[in-house]
């Protein structure tokens, strides 16, 4: 070998491990860099239109709605009132340090930005997305029956279905891959469809193998038929942290106003309800009853308080105009559903 | 006053985009990342999004007519080296002009070929058939392995594929890094890693082989305005060069490089360029198209199917808040036409008054100032940091000519990234890796501060060209 061919050899070397140094080095420099920016203050979603977008935010939001691509982007949209924050977790981030699913409660940090006139939170890092609690209270999901899903048109709540069969992927026109499904209770049978970015393989792997599953979906009517979007699929309740509010468990459900002809003879919790148009009534043997209508958006049911049940206290609520639930009894009154009133709660 | 404005745009473009050209080592993205960060203050002087488009439209375009010039002219090697490029070897030949006109020629027609094809996307568009937007629905789901076989024949082409491989590898690995340093601001804002990373691969290392370069007497060049070949081939390898622009343009991760080492792969294996003399005219005019029309579908694809594939349509995209108005576009495709036309002018009349002049320049002395201020440059926005990338780009692009291998491997760069990204596992590999990518905020450079960062690394460089020049004339004369 000459000594030309020789230095040259070396040289190539030499820019090699210059190369794989400075690499290595910036590699090091990145993974112990803190990006995290302590100083930034919590701000609430209703306060992101006074902030300036290009600069860092800190926000505590519950997760109501989350999508993933087919190339793993992971989009988490935070909601409180009628301001949204999306939090879009690119790949190039690595594996979260947790599976996030609707009603996390998260902080998140990053830079805010716009896309499309909607606000964008890109985090810091997969660490400036942290975990506080679960809580499905704060987005007002219920747990229902599958066979009471009619309670909750268009409403987001946990499903418990006893079985699943006929599991398959089918692609749109629109080129979107679908998960379908038919879950079932007993006899009965309904369809329900996870969208692309909704489901993963695992969902599927579990909707294949697993009994007694809860889902996070939405009960749809269409040409008479009910339907489900399911958002999310949980075959250990346990496991995934689904710790549902007892005030709001499947006792203590507040049902539609609307929807109490379903339950003539039945205790049932209602709310939230207004009350407009109360007397106090004496009946014929001389008892005096509280009666009054119960509102809730356009249903107005006519409702009675017996004598005994009632109080001043009740009778100042029937002046106050603000939300109340009731705990009732339905009953049919001259061909009409009525209430009697057991209870008035704030 | 709005068409005014975008005249404006225009003249501007041409201009910035005349002298982007001509100095080595300085890209297209750079200006789009300036005018960006100039936006804020750009639009309190009457110029709005479509302007701004525009301005960096024309610079694109611009630039890609002029950029030939100093390849072709600046450094020739002398004949001791054994592989010429195609150009160097008709200048050295005395027929520099000619390789010129061909370049224009191709240029222009890339230009002209590809608003034709827009316009009909267009029309199609209106009348309810989303042509690219199905194409690009349709080719997604593959586009992994559209990328692996592509960068896979790209390798396996070259004589030392071991080489090729591991250049690839790296440039891919150099690539993750830098796209998620905290080091330096994100790819979100003006100035980012991408800007020291690329001027490094691509820009510092051939500055520096040419430092050490043995050029030779620069030829006189005949003048002339004839084509060494004819209408129909210069036509026909403009369609091969606009197609491959097309489809560079619109998918991601590729580069012009690539589309003419893969268009030039195929031209062989059909047996097309038996000859020497007509693969060389034709590699120039097919190359020229696919700068020119790569340039326009880039920008294209940020409106047809909302995608960012060069450094001029993320700029763009940020302008709009991630959309493109179809007004927009309309406005940078007249643009793009106007400023393509002036530059196809400007270079047919004076190209050998330019060519003249650039080699009486001093190439080593002027590469010397042009990598003085890209190294101020980037360390004064950057900080040292950036100059800790430019080194490690710098570094990888030393690879590939002193291995033999083609330049275009370094663009494993994006190709790897995006191969990761489109395999859909990218989030385990890189946990695996331990290369996670992280942001940092940085505050944005201001106005003020970024003019004075760019009049002082222009002007201590000029200093240093003149310094130089007169040194070494002093010392010649001695």
């Amino acid at each position: 070998m000459s000594n030309r061919n020789r230095s040259y050899q070396l040289i190539i070397i030499l820019i090699l491990f210059l190369f794989l140094g400075t690499s290595g080095w910036l590699s090091y420099k990145n993974a112990s860099i803190d990006v995290l920016a302590d100083h930034v203050p919590v701000s609430s979603l209703n306060e992101l239109s006074q902030l300036k977008v290009g600069e860092p935010v800190k926000v505590i939001g519950v997760i109501k709605r989350t999508y993933i691509s087919k190339e793993g982007i992971l989009m988490f949209t935070l909601q409180e009132e009628n301001n949204e924050v999306a939090i879009s977790v690119f790949p190039s981030f690595g594996r979260l340090n947790k599976d996030f699913q609707i009603g996390d409660q998260i902080q998140a940090q990053g830079i805010l930005s716009t896309y499309k006139n909607r606000y964008q939170l890109q985090p810091f890092s997969k660490d400036s997305i942290q975990f506080i609690k679960r809580s499905l209270d704060e987005i007002g999901v219920v747990q229902t029956p599958l066979h009471k899903i009619d309670d909750y048109r268009d409403e987001r709540v946990i499903v418990k279905v006893d079985e699943i069969h006929n599991v398959y992927s089918f692609t749109s026109q629109a080129e979107k891959t679908h998960l379908s499904f038919i879950v079932s209770d007993g006899d009965l049978e309904v369809e329900a469809i996870m969208f692309e970015g909704l489901w993963s393989e695992e969902d599927r792997r579990v909707l294949n193998t697993s009994k007694d599953l809860y889902l996070i979906a939405e009960p749809k009517k269409e040409f008479d038929e009910w339907s489900l979007i399911v958002y999310e699929v949980f075959d250990d309740i346990e496991g995934s942290d689904l710790v549902i509010d007892e005030s709001l468990n499947q006792d203590e459900v507040y049902i539609k106003l609307s929807n109490i002809n379903r339950y003539l003879g039945e205790e049932v919790s209602i709310g939230p309800v207004y009350f407009d148009g109360f007397e106090i009534y004496t009946s014929q043997s001389g008892k005096e009853h509280l009666r009054f209508n119960v509102q809730q958006d356009t249903a107005i049911v006519n409702a009675i308080l017996f004598e005994g049940n009632w109080s001043d206290r009740d009778l100042k609520m029937m002046t106050v105009d603000q939300e109340y639930y009731i705990e009732a009894t339905v009953d049919e009154y001259d061909g009409e559903i009525s209430l009697i009133v057991n209870e008035i709660k704030e | 006053m709005e068409v005014i404005v975008i005249l404006f745009s225009i003249i501007a473009g041409i201009m910035t985009g005349v002298i982007t050209g001509l100095i080595p080592g300085i890209h297209v993205n750079t200006i789009a990342a300036i005018m960006v960060s100039l936006s804020t203050v750009l639009y309190g002087y009457g110029m709005d999004g479509t302007s701004i488009a525009v301005y960096i439209a024309s610079v694109a375009v611009t630039h890609a007519f002029f950029d030939y010039i100093p390849s072709l002219f600046l450094g020739v090697p002398n004949d001791e080296v054994f592989a010429l490029l195609p150009g160097h070897r008709m200048v050295r030949e005395g027929r520099g002009i000619e390789a010129l006109n061909l370049s224009i020629k191709g240029s222009w027609n890339g230009v002209q070929i590809g608003v034709v094809i827009l316009i009909i996307v267009l029309i199609m568009q209106s009348r309810g058939i989303d042509l690219l937007g199905a194409v690009d629905a349709y080719i997604r789901p593959y586009l992994f392995w559209i990328l692996l076989t592509t960068s896979l024949i790209l390798i396996l082409s070259e004589a030392r594929k071991i080489w090729a491989l591991l250049i690839f590898m790296l440039s891919g690995l150099f690539g993750i890094i830098v796209l998620g340093s905290p080091l330096v601001p994100s790819t979100g804002a003006a100035f980012n890693g991408l800007f020291p990373a690329l001027a490094g691969i691509f820009g510092v290392s051939g500055l520096i082989l040419s430092l050490f370069e043995r050029t030779g007497d620069f030829p006189e060049q005949k003048n002339s305005t004839e084509l060494p070949m004819s209408s129909f081939g210069v036509l026909s390898s403009s369609v091969r060069g606009t197609g491959a622009g097309m489809a560079v343009g619109l998918l991601p991760g590729l580069g012009a490089a690539n589309a003419a080492t893969l268009l030039l792969m195929i031209e062989n294996y059909l047996g097309k360029n038996k000859k020497r003399d007509t693969s060389t005219y034709s590699y120039i005019v097919t190359t020229s198209a696919i700068n020119t029309s790569d340039t326009l579908f880039g920008i294209a694809a940020l409106y047809f199917i909302e995608k960012t594939r060069s450094g001029a349509s993320v700029a763009m995209s940020q302008l709009f808040d991630g959309t493109f108005p179809l007004f927009a576009l309309v406005a940078v495709i007249i643009g793009i036409v106007i400023s393509g036309f002036v530059a196809m002018t400007v270079m047919q009349h004076y190209s050998m008054y330019i060519a003249y002049a650039i080699s009486k320049l001093d190439f080593k002395e002027l590469n010397l100032a042009v990598l003085i201020f890209l190294v101020l440059f980037i360390y004064l926005t950057l900080g040292s940091w950036g100059i800790v990338i430019l080194m490690g780009g710098a570094y990888l692009g030393l690879l590939p000519p002193l291995l033999h291998v083609r330049r275009a491997q370094a663009m494993g760069f994006f190709l790897v990234p995006v191969m990761l990204f489109y395999s859909g596992h990218q989030a385990n590999i890189v946990s695996y890796l331990h290369l996670e990518a992280k942001i940092k905020y940085y505050e944005e450079l201001d106005v003020t501060k970024m003019a004075l960062y760019l009049l002082s690394s222009l002007g201590v460089s000029s200093l240093m060209y003149i310094l130089s020049v007169l040194i070494k004339r002093v010392w010649m004369k001695r």
